[in-house]
Order: C-alpha cells, then sequence, then structure tokens
C-alpha cells in the first residue's frame, strides 16, 4: 500500500496534465495492477471533472467597468527591472542627447509642476526616512537623482524617443541601451523572468518613477495640448526626427559606480524568500531602501534577503519562507 | 485569447482605451472569481475582491511585464488582496500565513483503507455541493493550493511562482489536498467503498489492499 503513495502523486499530476511521458507509462503499469489506485484514480477523476466552478455574479463586470472610470489611468512603466542601472542612465543620456535642453525648457510648466507638487511615489533620497550611506543607497536613486535635478524628465519618454535614436556620444555605460531603444516599442512582448505584480515595482523602478511618474500625470494633458512633439505622454505615438537637435554632452555615469546586484533584487523564479509585514516604525535596517507607495497608504520594499534574520529577531511578521530567492518582499505600514 | 490578442488589449488599455478592458475582465472574471471566492470563502468578500483585483490590475497594467502571462498576474493580485482581506478581517488563520507546511510529512494522510469508486456517486448536483462542503473540511493550506490549481486554473509552474515553492512542492501538496479530499468523501458518503464490488467481482480471494 505504502508504494502507492507516489503512484497518488502521479495521478494528481496526471489529471491536471502536468505528468510528462516516463511517469504516464509507469504510471499506467501500475494502474493494470492496481485496484485500489484505479479506484482513487476514477474517483479523483470524478472529482475534478464535477464542475464546482460558478459563474461570477454580472455585478462583478459593472463595478470594475464603473470603478475604473475613476481610478488612475494606467501609465507604461518603461524602465523594467532587467535595465540595469548604467542603462537607466545611459537611456536619458539618449534622451537628453536627442531632444535637446531646449525641450524641456519648453516644459517649464511640468517640470515645475513635477518639482512643486512632492510625487506620490518620492520617499527617496530626499525624504527624511532616508539614510544617505553610499554603501546601502541604491545607486540608481542617486543617478536619477541627479539627473533629476537637472532636467526632470519623464522617463516615459524613453520609450518613445529611444526608437530614432541620435548618434549621440555613446557614453561608457550605454552597453544596454540599444538593446533597450529596440524593446521598447514591444516592452509587454520582452521575456522576462516571471515577476509577481508587486514584484514588478523594482527599487529601480521606483526611483525611476519618483518624481516623473506623477508630474507625467499632471502635466501630459499641457504638453499634448501644446502639441509638443516630445511629450512625456506614453500615448504620443512618436516623435519627429527634425523635432531633434544636436546632443549636447551626454551624462557619464562610470560603471565602476554601479552596483547592479543591489539594483536588481529579482529572483529568478520571481519569488521572494520571505514576505514581511512591518507595521508602525521602519527598522533602522531598511532605512536605506526605497519605499514604493502602494494605493493604500502602505508602501513595499524590495531588499536583500540577508536581512531577513535581524527583521525576525526584530520582531518582523514573516509570511512564508523559500530558500531559493535572494529577496524579500516587504509591506510597510507607517502608523 | 491568444498572448498575442492579449498583449494587443494590454496596448489598448495603456494607449487610453479604458473600454478595452471590458474585454479582459470578460476573458478572466470566472477563473479570478473563483479563486476569490474559494480563498475567501464568502460570495460577497469574493465579488469584493475580484473587483478590487482587477481595478488595481487597471491601474497598475502598465507594471504588468510581458514575461509572464497575464493571467498569473493578475491571479497574484487577486491572490494578494485576498490574503490581505482575510488579514484585514482578522481571519488570518483561513488561509495559513506561516509556511509551516507539512511538505515532506510523507503519510500524514493516510490512503483511505477501503476501495473507492465513483460509480455510487450522488447526482452530479450534489456531487458539487459535497465536494464544496468536503473543501471546507480541508486544512488552509491545502483550500489554498486547489483554489489556486482548480478555482483559477493556474499551471504548477505559476503555482510555484507565486507560493514561492519549488514544483515538487506544489505536486506533493496538491496531491496530499486531494487525498484528505478523497478521504472526507468517502467517510461523508459521498463516495461508498468498493468492496462489495471487489468481492462480487473477486470472489473472497485474496485482497491486496
Amino acid at each position: 500500500m505504502n508504494g502507492c503513495n507516489e503512484f497518488r502523486e502521479l495521478i494528481s499530476c496526471r489529471l491536471d496534465g502536468e505528468l510528462d511521458a516516463a511517469d504516464v507509462s509507469s504510471l499506467e503499469k501500475h494502474l493494470e495492477g492496481c485496484p485500489s489506485c484505479r479506484s482513487y484514480y476514477e474517483l479523483l477523476s470524478a472529482v475534478l471533472g464535477a464542475e464546482t466552478k460558478v459563474e461570477p455574479p454580472p455585478a462583478l463586470l459593472a463595478g470594475v467597468m464603473e470603478g475604473i472610470k475613476t481610478a488612475p489611468r494606467p501609465k507604461r512603466n518603461v524602465l523594467r527591472p532587467v535595465i540595469t542601472v548604467a542603462a537607466a542612465a545611459a537611456c536619458l543620456a539618449i534622451v537628453i542627447a536627442a531632444v535637446g535642453v531646449p525641450k524641456f525648457t519648453e516644459r517649464n510648466d511640468a517640470v515645475s509642476a513635477g518639482g512643486a507638487a512632492p510625487s506620490q511615489y518620492n520617499l527617496g533620497a530626499s525624504a527624511p526616512l532616508r539614510t544617505t550611506s553610499p554603501e546601502n543607497t541604491y545607486p540608481v536613486s542617486a543617478a536619477s537623482d541627479e539627473i533629476a535635478e537637472d532636467s526632470d524628465v519623464s522617463y516615459n519618454m524613453i520609450a518613445e524617443s529611444a526608437p530614432e535614436p541620435e548618434p549621440a556620444p555613446e557614453p561608457p555605460a550605454l552597453k544596454s541601451a540599444p538593446a533597450a531603444a529596440e524593446e521598447a516599442p514591444q516592452e509587454d512582448s520582452v521575456p522576462l523572468p516571471p515577476v509577481g505584480f508587486d514584484g514588478g515595482s523594482k527599487p529601480a523602478d521606483a526611483s525611476a518613477s519618483a518624481g516623473s511618474t506623477a508630474p507625467a500625470a499632471s502635466s501630459s494633458n499641457d504638453t499634448r495640448a501644446a502639441g509638443g512633439g516630445a511629450a512625456p505622454d506614453t500615448r504620443t505615438p512618436e516623435m519627429p526626427a527634425e523635432d531633434m537637435p544636436e546632443s549636447p554632452a551626454a551624462l557619464p555615469v562610470p560603471e565602476d559606480e554601479v552596483d547592479e546586484e543591489k539594483a536588481l533584487f529579482i529572483s529568478p523564479t520571481g519569488g521572494y524568500r520571505a514576505i514581511v509585514h512591518i507595521r508602525g516604525e521602519l527598522p533602522e535596517e531598511l532605512l536605506d531602501y526605497d519605499l514604493i507607495e502602494l494605493d493604500d497608504g502602505r508602501f513595499e520594499i524590495f531588499a536583500p534577503a540577508e536581512l531577513l534574520p535581524a527583521l525576525e529577531s526584530a520582531g518582523c511578521e514573516v509570511d512564508y519562507q523559500d530558500e531559493e530567492s535572494d529577496v524579500i518582499y516587504i509591506v510597510y505600514k507607517p502608523e | 485569447m491568444t498572448a498575442a490578442e492579449e498583449t494587443l488589449i494590454i496596448n489598448r488599455v495603456l494607449s487610453g482605451d479604458g473600454d478595452a478592458f471590458e474585454t479582459l475582465v470578460l476573458e478572466h472574471q470566472k477563473n479570478v472569481y473563483n479563486l476569490a471566492l474559494r480563498l475567501t470563502g464568502n460570495e460577497q468578500d469574493a465579488l469584493d475582491a475580484s473587483q478590487e483585483a482587477f481595478i488595481k490590475a487597471y491601474t497598475k497594467l502598465g507594471s504588468f511585464r510581458g514575461g509572464s502571462r497575464f493571467s498569473a498576474w493578475l491571479y497574484r493580485v487577486t491572490y494578494n488582496i485576498c490574503l490581505d482581506m482575510l488579514r484585514k478581517n482578522g481571519r488570518s488563520n483561513v488561509i495559513s500565513l506561516n509556511y509551516t507546511d507539512s511538505d515532506g510529512e510523507e503519510g500524514e494522510y493516510e490512503i483511505p483503507d477501503s476501495r473507492l469508486t465513483p460509480e455510487d456517486a450522488l447526482e452530479k448536483k450534489e456531487l458539487t455541493e459535497a465536494i464544496n462542503e468536503a473543501m471546507e473540511h480541508l486544512s488552509p493550506e491545502h483550500r489554498q493550493i486547489l483554489a489556486l490549481r482548480e478555482g483559477a486554473d493556474m499551471s504548477y509552474a505559476d503555482i510555484s511562482a507565486l507560493l514561492g515553492i519549488n514544483e515538487g512542492s506544489v505536486k506533493s501538496r496538491i496531491s496530499r489536498a486531494r487525498k484528505s479530499l478523497a478521504k472526507i468523501l468517502t467517510e461523508n458518503g459521498t463516495f461508498s467503498p468498493e468492496e462489495r464490488q471487489i468481492r462480487e467481482r473477486r470472489g473472497n480471494s485474496h485482497e491486496r489492499v
């Protein structure tokens, strides 16, 4: 009977269509000689064949379609977690090179709107929660903040301007930028490790969108109305090439300043070592990591798994553990 | 709907065509709702969670990356909302939040001794009801994984990524959940032991149990 245990698992897999061919034949062989497993197979087939799903109520669709009318409109996230810090900076450099400084002064309204209204995502370098320990600060934050001071260019622009890269002087760390440029129009089809919903917002993303996402939302109409071909709005299909003046000097990002490992807290499986829930005060171990604001006043933080023991001993609630991932995902609720 | 069609629709939504989102809702609402229903355990919460999931998916659509299928991404959103809802309602015990599962503890659920046959199964509708009732007696962990597998039709790979456990653990956990379910269904008489028929078929010869 005990030998049947593993076959019960194979039966379960088979009924889910998740059994490979080799196991199928060994299972069939076993079933021939084991009435008990055959009965189990038939029973499970009957259970799984029963229609246990129910139809969703019509209120679901109606509520969703009503709800999205007032919900914030979705925006394309151009920077994906696989784009390294260097590449991100390089992309930005290309945009600046391609679009040129005068464009930004034309967009003064958008820029100042972005500067004046604190971005909902902007708990980055300027926020009191963040300390300035250079070791633990994501390099991308530093880079993007620095650039943001200069131009406050929206990263949304990258998607539109990147497909027509001007022969800009190539910064030292440009290696991934052309690839990113090619991918940009079809960003959704780029094969990536399966990242979850929350996993999608990497620290790199957060920093990138800090000060850019929100201003884009508030200013996109203005800039579009003004007929700016270089509006930071992803809905602008393309940018006329003649709008691109000669490039000024690109922003160099020395490669050796980029710690890619730190910028890319993404696990191969898309899973996390643990999900940690924190309320109240943020433990000091996490002060240097980017906070990404969620809709409901909470924040998510991605951090290396080596912080887990410290957080556990600080009494944080830990959801589950997966030894394969180097990333922990933290949901933080200030109180 | 093929992945390519879905990508087109997603792009339309991202380009400002909010109405296009309806196609995505229609395509996925059954699985989302059934997942939520099994996780939350009641229709009102399931409706609320499903709506919240779709609206959140809409607003965050830009952060969906084509690397995973849209459905897997959407189910993860739904799953997180349901867990959150249970936590807020103080019912976090409904779904075990601790990853202290019984993977590896072989034989925790005994294979039912009696042979089972679906031949005596009740009428279809009654069978469904019996299964749903039996589900409620499963451990939270088992209910959860069957919700993902059977409520949302998720593949083992997607469940593995969502729960952050390897596929082997997914397989064995699903299998144990079903063994447990089978046991409950046998014990409550939904499926009756086959002994009688076996004897009829084979006389009173050896019983290899």
